[in-house]
């Protein structure tokens, strides 16, 4: 028998667990050309902000081993424009869509999610707070318990949609600010956004992207992810999205055995938008190798060493 | 809607060494053969390497669609381009394509300026293909470093053009670079330039034919994280209309209107 993938992620009823992870899958109309966005669990669009917004200067992204460093800077349109514009088409597809959001001051956010909660078709709000507090000294909100959890709760008292709080990697201790957003009323967490790294080009003496540091993804982040997954399950009772370089079938299990109910897929969709569909059918091929019939009956599941 | 299939496992026919660090790499594939523009570029993703996380992107040199063949032109630059380099025929290379917007051809005999630089002399291949095709008159003038690095040159006569050299060293053709030698073309008729370059060659044409007052289309280059839209990480600064915004280099590019481009400078 045919494992069943349908998952529930704080009410979010998603036909399998992988999602889009934000940013890389822009919002939706060029991957709509290619497939049916359907076969998204939930297609999550790019960041979006109150105002319309540049992003930063190029070159915005450089390859390392194994990895990918970028600082696109939330390149956004603005959210009234995220309204007429993208939402229309996203509406068609049977995808739950979940919009995240963005601020460069506390009180963006909800004045962002005050005006997506009057909107049909939307499933949830996703808080990424990895981004820069230019009000004070420039460091993420997200790497501040207290900052963290403000900005749910805030946001949490706009909007009845369940709200996602994604977390930054960038912090001492994650089960910290887990702890806290889940305090303040969040319904799921999203981790890991990228990690902070930069590059220099030794023969220019240039660093590699142009606003000099940037943020690290692709495979080579899968292990800090894990451990960072596996740490936040056993901290809090929110279900989790697992992101982190996800590549394959086996990356995405890997992160449903260390505590994941979701998992988002980034830099691979942007080596292979079609990826998505191996990996779906990976994860359902191993469950029914397994005779398992869904995935929550792995989540969590490793196998620890024993303890004398 | 009709959905696009970008996904191509395309044999390698050859792949060969023209010109010092250069490499001609000739494809079969027929829907890219039969569909790709001069101008659009094809994604590569090199040997499935799983260290090398983006794919490569190269320009669309000429198709042979009766064949289903389809060349690029690379240079030797880094780690992609390198191992690309131990191609063997009958390896299969896993790309996307055609991505991007290319030249716009005239229907009619047209008399035209063809301006290359480096590797970006290959794409003009495709241009001067479809436009001997019309009839046009072809003026071509083509920059390299120095005479190792000439390649090409046979091409456009067989087209017809009329083909002129420079290197910047003087080891071949006329001595220096093409902006220094381009007002020999310019005192000819000239309705429409087609340019694929360095930046550096870009920036310094600009302003001579943008003087010249012809119908100029650019083809430009950006550091790519998808190739497809998605990431924003190709972005340059485009005029439309009275304002300026960002576009996509591998969407709304990566051939530009010479008007509608907005040079560092200039923002
Ligand atoms: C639309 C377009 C068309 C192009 N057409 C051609 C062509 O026909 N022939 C050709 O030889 N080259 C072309 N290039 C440049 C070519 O993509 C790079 O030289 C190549 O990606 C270098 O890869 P590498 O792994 O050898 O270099 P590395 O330096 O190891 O590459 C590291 C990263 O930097 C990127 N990169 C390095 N140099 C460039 C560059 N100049 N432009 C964009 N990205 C770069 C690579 O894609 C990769 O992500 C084109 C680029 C674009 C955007
Ligand atoms: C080009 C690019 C743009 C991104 N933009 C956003 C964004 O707007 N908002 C966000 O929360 N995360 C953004 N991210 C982070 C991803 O959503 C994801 O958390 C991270 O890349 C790790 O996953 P991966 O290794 O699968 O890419 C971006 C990542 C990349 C590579
Ligand atoms: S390379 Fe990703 S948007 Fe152009």
């Amino acid at each position: 028998m045919k494992p069943d993938l349908t998952t529930n992620l704080c009410g979010i009823k998603m036909s399998n667990p992988v999602v889009t992870a934000s940013g890389t899958s822009g919002y939706g109309q060029e991957f709509s050309q290619f497939y049916d966005l359907g076969v998204f669990g939930a297609f999550t669009v790019k960041s979006i902000t109150i105002e319309k917004r540049e992003g930063n200067p190029t070159p915005r992204i450089a390859e390392c081993t194994g990895g990918l460093l970028n600082s696109i800077g939330i390149q956004s349109q603005g959210v009234r424009h995220f309204i007429q514009k993208d939402l229309p088409l996203l509406r068609q597809y049977n995808v739950p869509v979940i919009v995240s959001i963005a601020g460069l001051s506390v009180d963006e956010y909800p004045r962002v999610a005050t005006i997506l909660d009057q909107e049909e078709g939307i499933s949830a709000i996703e808080v990424n707070i990895s981004c820069p507090n230019l009000e004070a000294d420039g460091c993420s909100f997200g790497g501040d318990p207290e900052i963290s959890g403000q900005i749910i709760g805030a946001v949490k008292s706009t909007t009845s949609l369940p709200v996602i709080a994604k977390l930054t990697p960038n912090v001492t201790d994650i089960t910290a600010i887990a702890k806290s957003v889940e305090t303040c009323g969040a319904d799921a967490v999203a981790l890991i956004n990228t990690l902070g790294g930069m590059a220099i080009d030794i023969q220019t003496r240039k660093p590699k992207l142009a606003n000099i540091i940037g943020g690290l993804s692709g495979p080579v982040i899968k292990p800090i992810g894990i451990k960072m997954v596996w740490q936040v399950y056993n901290a809090v009772q929110i279900p989790i999205i697992g992101i982190g370089g996800i590549m394959t079938w086996e990356d995405a299990i890997e992160y449903i055995l260390a505590g994941a109910t979701a998992v988002g897929v980034g830099t691979a969709l942007l080596q292979d938008p079609w990826v998505v569909f191996d990996i779906i059918e990976g994860i359902s091929e191993y469950l029914e190798k397994n005779g398992l019939n869904r995935s929550d009956d792995i989540r969590g599941k490793i196998k620890l060493p024993e303890t004398p | 809607m009709n959905k696009v299939d970008l996904r191509h496992s395309a044999p390698v026919v050859s792949n060969t060494r023209i010109c010092t660090d250069h490499y001609r790499l000739v494809l079969q594939e027929d829907r890219l053969a039969s569909a790709t523009l001069p101008g659009q570029f094809v994604n590569i993703r090199v040997h499935n390497r799983e260290d090398l996380i983006l794919r490569r992107p190269f320009s669309v040199a000429l198709v042979k669609p009766e064949q289903s063949l389809f060349e690029i032109v690379y240079r030797v630059v880094g780690k992609g381009t390198s191992a690309m380099t131990d191609l063997q025929p009958d390896d299969v290379v896993n790309l996307l394509g055609p991505l991007g917007k290319g030249f716009r051809i005239p229907k009619k005999a047209t008399n035209c300026l063809l301006l290359g630089g480096g590797c970006g002399v290959a794409p003009l291949w495709g241009v001067a293909d479809k436009l001997y095709r019309t009839n046009s008159k072809m003026i071509v003038v083509l920059g390299f470093q120095s005479s190792a690095m000439v390649f090409g040159e046979d091409k456009f006569q067989a087209y017809g053009a009329d083909t002129l050299i420079t290197t910047d060293d003087g080891s071949y053709g006329l001595k220096g670079f093409v902006s220094e030698h381009l007002g020999k073309a310019m005192d000819r008729q000239i309705d429409r330039a087609y340019v694929c370059g360095p930046t550096p060659m870009i920036k310094a044409v600009t302003p001579i034919l943008k003087q010249a007052n012809v119908a100029c289309e650019i083809s430009l280059e950006a550091y790519m994280g998808c190739g497809f839209g998605v990431c924003l990480s190709c972005v340059v600064s485009v005029r439309n209309g009275e304002a300026i915004e960002k576009q996509r280099v591998c969407v709304e590019g990566p051939v530009f209107r010479l008007e509608d481009i907005v040079l560092d400078h200039e923002t």
